[in-house]
């Protein structure tokens, strides 16, 4: 009898999992819908010539329509390759310094207990609540009067100081939750400060380096602001200016758009797949046990 | 050589003083406990005789140099910490042999130390697992491993058991204990537990707030304790207390009105009011009225081995007797207390003991 009621009790707590593990799932699958469709509409469109993507945008590119002339436009008029090296040198070398030296004022707030500590950390983190672009004017004057118009440097420095507030915060969170232990372990085997930093902290962060990287990628690989008003000469356009050439004032060459648009997204989902790959680790490293 | 001297060590936090001025000397090879309730400033210490905290004043002084301003790794010390302090990317292996690595020591040299160690501590089958796969004891064992290869001059523990479980900290306990035996190497050990401290200590530096209270021998704060506060420390389930006035030639008081009980002490001038302190497992039971006081069982706690009677004597706070596993008595018995004298304790108004007539026997 007792043996029934909790049979059929744990059958029903069972059927009343597989509904709520469904309703779970079909949300999950619909926000997944409506976040990737545009980029699936925009890969679509991009193999279709300009009378396939007009006539029937939601086709899939076959017979008449499919075309790789977008494809051909990007790679032969424009620099596109250039635009692209542009685009990743900025990307990854402020990415790099962000995580850099976030990373070292967030250890050194988190450890060290020093004068204004409270307030440099403040002044730090303040940075999140005042857009970089209200800046704008006084940061082109600085470029004018630093030569560094037209320089990707110019891109690299104020990626990395727009992103450093946020690095900074989420990093010093996190540190503060390190072990003390630790480090002063590492202190007594005759380790410098340094050494401790970069052996003993970094390994220890590494999940949420991966995690501030991610989230300050896309902002840099996407702006369009910074590049159009510090660095629009040739030489030095990232994609998302390169594109522009294609959106003329009268006509606009939408496969060409679309399709360097298409290529525009690969770089960035190698570099998620390079970081989501350490989120993951960290994740599975909390939960069993560490 | 490798002694170690305080003299005069102090350490404040801006106007917070923790440690106010200990002065203490260890000897080459001993095995010293700090002991205190929380707070009282024994990690600190370690940590200042570590380098990992800066000395406000006073000197460190290992093996005839003065240490202050040296770094904890040139200071010939290795720690071992509460928390394990293992490195969680590195295998056992790559744990026990960084410092080596750090140090430029040559790859055989480090191979055949970490071997050894590992031969010490049983860790040979471990040393290519890394932390998360370990067990409590053995994360323990390795961070001990790491302090051993280091081959130190003094051994730190900062309360290195108090993260396991009961069982395992025993076992731990009598390993560390042989660890000394055979290495035979100063190590001074942290603890707030008086078991730990009782049972591994070659002396014991009972501390509070930060000062000394007193170092000595285990038996020797068992049974000669300085003060009523050692007296309180030291010994499980505690010492109790009952307010007492002096009668006769100053060696027998009387609490409670009792009959008068003779302490074998010897006497001195000293303000009351003062504190008779009996052990609870120095007190005989016997019939009401034979005693020197009477009382009420109020709690039996039966171990099996042994009981914990506690008594009302009309106190706040019973008073615990420490009696056979056999004792037959139960809750709301009245029982009669008999003290024998020479294990009695007395302690004036500041809490500072009456020194015994003879010392215990035990104690050279």
């Amino acid at each position: 009898m007792t043996d029934m009621t909790s049979d059929s009790r744990a059958r029903s707590s069972r059927a009343k999992g597989l509904s709520t593990k469904f309703a779970v799932h079909a949300v999950l699958a619909g926000y997944t819908l409506i976040a990737i469709f545009p980029v699936i509409l925009v890969v679509l469109n991009s193999f279709k010539n300009r009378r396939g993507i007009f006539t029937d945008p939601l086709g899939i590119p076959a017979g008449e329509t499919f075309s790789m002339e977008g494809y051909a436009t990007v790679l032969t008029e424009g620099d596109f390759l250039t635009y692209f090296s542009n685009s990743l040198i900025v990307t990854v070398s402020s990415l790099f310094l962000i995580l850099l030296l976030g990373a070292m004022a967030a250890h050194a707030l988190a450890e060290y207990r020093f004068r204004l500590n409270t307030f440099i950390g403040i002044y730090l983190i303040l940075g999140i609540m005042v857009p970089i672009r209200l800046g704008t004017v006084a940061i082109l004057e600085l470029m004018v009067d630093l030569n560094l118009v037209n320089t990707l440097l110019a891109l690299i420095l104020v990626y990395t100081a727009s992103g450093l507030p946020v690095a900074v915060f989420i990093l010093t969170e996190f540190m503060r939750t390190l072990s003390r232990d630790i480090k002063d372990c590492a202190r007594v085997d005759g380790l410098s400060e340094y050494r401790i930093f970069f052996e003993v902290v970094v390994p220890l962060i590494r999940p949420v380096l991966a995690t501030v990287a991610v989230f300050s990628m896309i902002p840099i690989w996407n702006d369009l602001w910074f590049p159009l008003i510090l660095a629009s000469g040739d030489a030095t356009k990232t994609v998302t200016l390169g594109v522009q050439q294609f959106i003329g004032q009268y006509t606009v060459n939408w496969s060409a758009v679309l399709a360097s648009l298409s290529i525009a997204i690969l770089p960035v989902l190698g570099l998620y797949a390079l970081f989501s790959r350490q989120l993951i680790a960290g994740i599975t490293s909390g939960a069993v046990k560490g | 050589m490798s002694d170690l001297v305080l003299k005069d060590v102090r350490k404040s936090y801006g106007d917070a003083k923790v440690i106010h001025g200990v002065d203490l000397e260890i000897r080459d090879g001993e095995f010293v406990v700090f002991v205190g309730p929380s707070g009282c400033g024994k990690s600190t210490l370690l940590r200042m005789i570590a380098g990992l905290e800066s000395i406000t004043g006073g000197d460190v002084v290992i093996g005839g140099e003065q240490v202050n301003d040296i770094a904890p790794a040139d200071r010939g010390i290795a720690m071992v910490f509460q928390s394990y302090a293992l490195y969680p990317h590195k295998d056992v292996y790559g744990n026990m042999a960084f410092a080596l690595r750090h140090a430029g020591e040559d790859k055989a040299v480090i191979d055949e130390r970490v071997k050894k160690a590992a031969d010490i501590l049983g860790l040979d089958a471990l040393l290519k697992r890394k932390p998360k796969e370990l067990s409590g004891g053995q994360r323990q064992r390795v961070a001990i491993g790491r302090a051993i290869v280091r081959d130190p001059e003094i051994f730190l523990f900062d309360e290195p058991l108090s993260n396991l479980d009961a069982a395992l900290r025993v076992q731990m306990r009598v390993e560390i204990l042989r660890l000394h035996q055979r290495l035979k190497t100063t190590m001074i050990y942290v603890t707030h537990d008086q078991v730990e401290a009782m049972t591994l200590a070659d002396r014991i530096v009972v501390l509070r707030d930060g000062r000394i209270e007193q170092v000595g021998t285990p038996l020797e704060l068992y049974h000669h304790p300085k003060n009523h506060f050692v007296a309180g420390f030291i010994g499980s389930p505690k010492m109790n207390f009952l307010a007492c006035d002096r009668v006769g030639d100053g060696t027998q008081v009387t609490a409670h009105g009792s009959a008068p009980i003779t302490v074998l002490v010897k006497p001195r001038d000293a303000a009351g009011p003062f504190t008779l302190g009996v052990r609870p497992e120095h007190v005989d039971l016997v019939e009401p009225g034979q005693g020197q006081l009477d009382g009420t069982i109020l709690v039996a706690e039966r171990l099996g081995g042994e009981t914990f009677l506690h008594v009302d004597l009309g106190d706040s706070e019973p008073f615990v007797v420490k009696a056979d596993g056999n004792v037959r008595y139960v809750s709301g018995d009245p029982v009669g207390l008999s003290f024998p004298s020479d294990a009695l304790h007395l302690f004036d108004a500041n809490g500072d003991a009456f020194e015994h007539v003879e010392r215990h026997a035990l104690i050279a």
